[in-house]
C-alpha cells in the first residue's frame, strides 16, 4: 500500500482578549501581536493549514482597541474592524484571505454555534472542554457537519507514568488517562485528534515522543501532535520516529522570521514527505 | 458574457468559495433556485458532507432538473468540488445507496483502508495530483502539484472510462482526483483551500470559453 499524502505542518495562533499571545505550560501569556496582522503574515507564508484558538475569558466578542494601534503594514489585509464584533464576524474576517484549511476553536459549546462558525468560513471546529463534559456533543457535531469538520483537542499533563487529561484551559484535572479519552473521542465521531502536552507547551525542548507514539498507536484517525517544538530538528526527530499525520506549534512560528519556510526547507532537504 | 453561478445550498462551504472568487476579482451570483441557474455560463457546485445528504438537499431546492438541463442540454461549463464532484457519478454508497446525477458512469465508494493502519480516514491533507494528460483546468499549475483533500469516499480508478480521467492520486490505492467530460469538470480536492495552485485552477475554470476549442 502506498500513499503520497504529506505530513502537515500547522501553525497555531492563540488569541486572548484582543491579541495574539504566547503561552508556556498554559500559564504565562506574553503578547506577540495583533490577530489580523498575524493571519495576513501567515497567508503569505503558503501554510498547509491554520488552527486559530480563542483562549479569552469572554469568547463571544472581540475587541479591537489594540488592533488599530498595531495595524498591519503591507500585510495584504485591508479590513480592520473598528468596533466590537462577534465571533462569526471575526471568523469571516479571518477566512477572507485564507486559502488553506482554517480551524477555529474556543468556547464552542453548541451545534448552533459550530454551524455558524463553519458558515462564516471556518472549515473545521476544534472542541475540547465541552466535548469532554458532554460526550454526545462530538457525535452531534459529526452527524451535522461530518467527522472531517470535527477536531477534538486534548490537553494532557504527565502524572507518574500516565498522561492525564486536563480541561478548562489546563486548569481542571479530569483524572482520565488520555488513551481512554482518545479512543472514546474517535468512537464518538471525531475526525482528527489534536494532542497537546501541557508540560512541553512553550518550552521548546521537543515533542513528547511517548505521547505521540501512544496517540498514533491507539487511534485510526489522523493525529495532530502539539507542544514543545523549538527548532527544525524537533520536527525532524518526531517525523522520523513516528510519522505523525500533522505536526503543529505556536511560538516557533511567531518569533522567528520566515521560520515556517525555513523549517520546511530544512525538512525537505532531508527528504521528508512534506509539502 | 460570463455569468458565474455558485450553487448555494445547505451543505456547501459557500463562504470559502466566495472568498476565493473574490480574490480572483470574479463577479458571481449565489444560486439557490432553478431560475438563477438559467442565466449562468459557468456553474460551480461546492460540496462538504455526504453523497446522500447533498443529493437530498439539491432535490429539496428543486435544482436537479435545472442542473441536468443547463449542463447536459445547454452545455454550460460545470465544476463539481469534493462531494459536488462525487454526485456527478451514477451512484454513491455513503450511509445508504443513493443515485447520483449520473452524468458520468462510475461509483463512489469508501476508501479501502481495511488492511492498513497507515491509511487513515478521512484522507486529510495535501496529496499529489498526477495529471497524465494536459488539460486547460491544470494550466500554469506549479510542478509540485499538491492539493488539499478531505474525504473518506472516492471514485475508484477502475470504475470509470479512461477517456475522461484528468488525474489520479494515491492513498493506499489510486483514486480519481479529477475528471473532464466535454463541458463537465470535477475535482475531488478543494481548490478553494489549496493556496496558489487552487486559485489558479479556479481561474482556469472561469476562463473556459465556449468559442475556444
Amino acid at each position: 500500500m502506498k500513499s503520497n499524502l504529506k505530513t502537515r505542518l500547522i501553525p497555531i495562533l492563540l488569541y486572548r482578549d484582543g491579541l495574539i499571545v504566547k503561552s508556556r505550560q498554559f500559564k504565562l501569556f506574553q503578547t506577540v501581536g495583533n490577530p489580523f496582522a498575524q493571519v495576513a503574515r501567515y497567508n503569505k507564508w503558503d501554510l498547509d493549514e491554520l488552527i486559530y484558538l480563542n483562549i479569552s475569558k469572554n469568547k463571544n466578542f472581540f475587541y479591537d482597541s489594540d488592533i488599530q494601534t498595531t495595524s498591519s503594514i503591507g500585510s495584504g489585509i485591508e479590513i480592520l474592524p473598528k468596533k466590537k464584533i462577534d465571533v462569526y464576524e471575526f471568523v469571516k474576517l479571518l477566512s477572507k484571505n485564507c486559502f488553506m484549511p482554517l480551524t477555529y476553536g474556543g468556547g464552542i459549546d453548541s451545534v448552533e454555534i459550530a454551524r455558524k462558525i463553519l458558515k462564516s468560513g471556518a472549515d473545521k471546529i476544534c472542541i475540547n472542554s465541552h466535548a469532554f463534559k458532554d460526550n454526545k456533543f462530538i457525535t452531534d457535531c459529526a452527524k451535522e457537519f461530518g467527522s472531517q469538520a470535527v477536531i477534538v483537542s486534548i490537553d494532557c499533563k504527565k502524572k507518574l507514568d500516565k498522561n492525564i487529561v486536563f480541561i478548562e484551559g489546563g486548569k481542571l484535572d479530569t483524572g482520565m488517562d488520555i488513551l481512554e479519552w482518545i479512543q472514546k473521542a474517535e468512537a464518538l465521531g471525531a475526525g482528527e485528534i489534536l494532542v497537546n502536552s501541557i508540560d512541553n507547551d512553550g518550552v521548546g525542548r521537543g515533542f513528547d515522543e511517548n505521547l505521540c507514539k501512544l496517540s498514533i498507536e491507539k487511534t485510526n484517525i489522523p493525529v495532530i501532535i502539539c507542544g514543545g517544538a523549538g527548532q527544525a530538528e524537533h520536527f525532524y526527530d518526531i517525523y522520523k520516529k513516528f510519522k505523525p499525520h500533522a505536526m503543529s506549534a505556536a511560538n516557533i512560528f511567531q518569533f522567528t522570521e520566515n521560520s515556517y519556510q525555513n523549517i520546511k526547507t530544512e525538512l525537505k532537504k532531508n527528504k521528508l514527505n512534506i509539502r | 458574457m460570463k455569468n458565474i453561478g455558485l450553487v448555494n445550498y445547505e451543505f456547501g462551504n459557500t463562504q470559502s468559495l466566495c472568498n476565493a472568487l473574490d480574490a480572483l476579482n470574479c463577479n458571481f451570483v449565489l444560486c439557490s433556485t432553478p431560475e438563477s441557474l438559467e442565466k449562468c455560463s459557468h456553474i460551480i457546485l461546492p460540496g462538504v458532507g455526504s453523497f446522500n445528504s447533498t443529493m437530498s438537499s439539491l432535490k429539496k431546492l428543486n435544482l436537479i432538473n435545472s442542473l441536468n438541463n443547463n449542463v447536459l442540454t445547454k452545455k454550460v461549463f460545470f465544476l463539481g468540488i469534493c462531494v459536488g464532484f462525487q454526485i456527478i457519478f451514477s451512484e454513491g454508497f455513503e450511509f445508504k445507496n443513493s443515485k447520483g446525477l449520473g452524468w458520468i458512469k462510475g461509483n463512489c465508494t469508501k476508501i479501502d483502508n481495511v488492511k492498513n493502519k497507515d491509511i487513515r480516514l478521512p484522507h486529510t491533507g495535501w496529496n499529489e495530483v498526477e495529471f497524465p494528460k494536459g488539460s486547460k483546468l491544470f494550466k500554469n499549475i506549479d510542478k509540485d502539484k499538491s492539493f488539499y483533500f478531505i474525504h473518506s469516499f472516492c471514485i475508484n480508478n477502475v470504475s470509470i472510462d479512461k477517456d475522461i480521467l484528468l488525474s489520479y492520486s494515491t492513498y493506499g490505492n489510486d483514486f480519481v482526483s479529477s475528471v473532464q467530460k466535454d463541458n463537465i469538470y470535477g475535482v475531488q480536492f478543494h481548490p478553494e483551500k489549496s493556496q496558489k495552485n487552487g486559485l489558479q485552477l479556479l481561474k482556469n475554470f472561469i476562463n473556459l470559453n465556449k468559442n475556444e476549442k
